[in-house]
């Protein structure tokens, strides 16, 4: 697009330049002529002796062509045969095609004439070829094929060059910012030595993160001091339900409020530590015991603990392993996080359903898929799920805390591993690599 | 709670714990809860205090705050089985680590509990440890009409055998031979299935009332008690 603009844009230009230049020119030689022609007209008398098929005069006068004819218009005298028959007789330059001057390289070139009236009734017939606007065409041309065109294509390639590097930029920027965009707020945009806008934006970019980033862990932090200076006033509050409930004999309906108390205050603690132990992943303070294990007999475990609530709705909770496939990491870590998902997948699906866990080995290690017939996950909510809190409204009725996946998602990054939703015709497929991309 | 607590602790007499916790009001609540099942209790708020008293010997069970004034509950264990003191240690910790079971394990403790957690279960766990070296000896458990041969694993009602998988097997002899006492799902958890979490769904009932429509069949026998949030108790209610 920019390359015809500029090709377009460049032709105008040079367009616009010649004709202005020619209009300039032919309307000085008009003026020039008519000058002529009166100044002939007048010193006729003194110029009779000179002939006008004199070359000398002509020439002197810058002339192509000159005639002096009779007042019924037949020739006098002059290199100039016969009248052109469209020339006005009125002391004005005309610009005529003349077909019998031809130019040098052969081609009918435009002449300019000026006829008058001398007072003794005959008529003066000047005219001059305008070879000097062949010539600025010419040199238009030249300037055009010799200099602008070359240098154009020399810009034009720079130009395709440094655009091309710019937008490889961009395009690392784009990346960059997707990456970002996907959480990884300690990810900064490239800047290059060019000290261009691209550098400056990315300067501000980057600033804009820092301080983002900043303010995240300084909320990160508050969140998680709430959380440790929670627990414990309510483990005493627990602490002395528990001990009401023990150490007296409590009519039943004080028994049941006792008892609905202390589970509000469990699911509170359970929320604390879930978001403590994301914490504690996420600022890598935790002394995850690695070791390598085999992931198919991992999850053949946990089907098994899984089994029975499958069954109550009478759900086919099935795992298909290709071949057995090791991973290295906190096998307990992980354990728990694949029971999140296989208790999300069992929750979910409706009766009748199936929960399909398949185990497939690749040349960078294993991959665990975990394919449900439920509702699935719209695509706009699939980043927001592993967020902290986050239910999704058709969910929110499902007991539970919103943090269960938030802790599979830190232990599966604690671990540089990969965890995401794909695309299925029906339900819901968790995808985890089981190995840090290479 | 329900349950007649001298059958839980009968045949243990008097016995001694050490509690070394610096949350007062906690402690407070341990203490209460340890001896209504009969158990002695000295209480010790610092880890250096915690740490003599330990060299002095003379309980059957300590616990022991991962955290505390002076010197870590870890090193106490530590200290502790350098010397080669066999007393079993129950660990006790708020959630300042995530890897307190492997530290506290690796340190040599016998189990854990992450605080807050139920007075019955810090009951029923110091009772497991102190019943432990019993377990390993018997080949045979009997609780009214159910047999489980442990040797050739298989169980019985009467002269009747059921049908069990293996897990349902495992299930049914942590109960038995933990008969009487209220077993929680944090023990299952642990215990039978060697689990380090507890799972959002309440898996672990219906693994139990699989088991029981099994050993119950079509009998009028009851086995299993269920204790509102707590977890079981397994014994042969008639």
């Amino acid at each position: 697009m920019a390359v015809i603009a500029y090709v377009i844009g460049t032709f105008v230009l040079f367009g616009f330049l010649y004709w202005n230049l020619s209009t300039w020119e032919v309307g000085r030689f008009r003026s020039l002529l008519e000058l002529q022609a009166l100044g002939i007209s007048a010193y006729l008398e003194g110029q009779k002796n000179l002939s006008l098929e004199d070359k000398a005069y002509n020439q002197a006068y810058r002339l192509s062509v000159s005639g002096l004819f009779e007042r019924d218009g037949s020739y006098a005298q002059g290199n100039l045969r016969e009248i052109p028959s469209s020339l006005l007789l009125d002391g004005k330059a005309h610009l005529i095609l003349d077909p019998n001057v031809r130019s040098k390289r052969g081609f009918a070139t435009q002449t300019l004439f000026v006829g008058a009236r001398l007072p003794d009734q005959r008529i003066l017939v000047i005219g001059r070829e305008t070879p000097e606007v062949a010539v600025l065409e010419e040199a238009v041309k030249r300037v055009f094929m010799e200099g602008v065109f070359p240098f154009s294509v020399v810009a034009l390639m720079i130009g395709a060059l440094s655009s091309r590097k710019m937008s490889g930029r961009l395009r690392a920027a784009q990346q960059q910012l997707d990456e970002i965009k996907r959480g990884a707020l300690h990810e900064r945009l490239t800047v290059s030595n060019s000290n261009d806008e691209l550098d400056s934006l990315a300067h501000s970019v980057n600033e804009m993160l820092a301080q983002l980033e900043a303010a995240m862990h300084e909320l990160e932090h508050v969140g998680n001091n709430i959380a440790h200076d929670l627990r414990t006033p309510l483990g005493r509050v627990r602490a002395h339900l528990d001990q009401v409930q023990s150490d007296f004999v409590l009519p039943t309906e004080a028994h049941d409020r006792i008892e609905l108390a202390m589970n509000g205050l469990d699911q509170s603690l359970n929320a604390t530590s879930a978001l403590l132990r994301v914490a504690h992943f996420d600022a890598g303070s935790t002394g995850a015991h690695f070791s390598e294990f085999d992931v198919s007999q991992m999850l053949q475990e946990l089907v098994e603990l899984y089994q029975p609530a499958a069954e109550c709705k009478a759900v086919a909770l099935v795992v298909e392993k290709e071949t057995e496939g090791f991973a290295r990491g906190d096998r307990d870590l992980l354990q728990e996080a694949f029971a999140n998902l296989i208790d999300n997948a069992v929750k979910f699906t409706p009766e009748q359903g199936r929960v399909e866990i398949r185990v497939m080995s690749t040349l960078q290690g294993p991959i665990v898929e975990i394919h449900d017939s439920g509702p699935g996950i719209s695509p706009d909510q699939r980043n927001r799920v592993f967020k902290r809190f986050y239910r999704s409204p058709e969910t929110r009725h499902v007991a539970g805390s919103g943090l269960g996946l938030t802790l599979v998602a830190a232990i599966i990054r604690l671990h540089g591993f990969q965890v995401e939703i794909k695309d299925v015709a029906q339900g819901c497929v968790f995808v985890v690599q089981l190995f840090r991309r290479s | 709670m329900s349950v007649d607590k001298a059958s839980q602790t009968g045949f243990l007499p008097r016995a001694k714990v050490l509690l070394v916790e610096d949350d007062e009001e906690l402690a407070g609540a341990i203490i209460d809860a340890l001896a209504k099942r009969q158990y002695e209790v000295l209480h010790i708020c610092n880890g250096s205090e915690g740490l003599s008293k330990v060299g002095e010997g003379g309980f059957d069970i300590l616990v022991i705050d991962r955290i505390l004034p002076e010197v870590y509950g870890i090193n106490i264990v530590q200290e502790l089985r350098r010397q080669n003191f066999n007393v079993p240690v129950l660990i006790i910790s708020a959630l300042d680590a995530v890897d307190e079971r492997i530290l506290g394990l690796e340190a040599g403790a016998d189990d854990y509990l992450i605080k807050p957690f139920s007075l019955e279960e810090l009951g029923a766990r110091v009772d497991a440890l102190l019943r432990r070296p019993l377990q390993s000896s018997a080949t045979k458990l009997q609780v009214g009409p159910l047999t489980l041969d442990l040797l050739r694993r298989i169980a019985f009602r009467g002269d009747e055998k059921i049908e069990l998988s293996a897990r349902e097997f495992q299930l049914l002899e942590y109960f038995m031979s933990n008969a009487g006492r209220l077993v929680t799902r944090q023990m299952l958890l642990k215990d039978v299935w060697k689990f380090h979490f507890v799972p959002q769904t309440n898996v672990v009932d219906q693994h139990i009332s699989k088991l029981r429509h099994k050993i119950e069949g079509g009998s009028t026998s009851r086995f299993f008690l269920n204790v509102r949030g707590q977890g079981h108790i397994f014994d042969h209610h008639g």
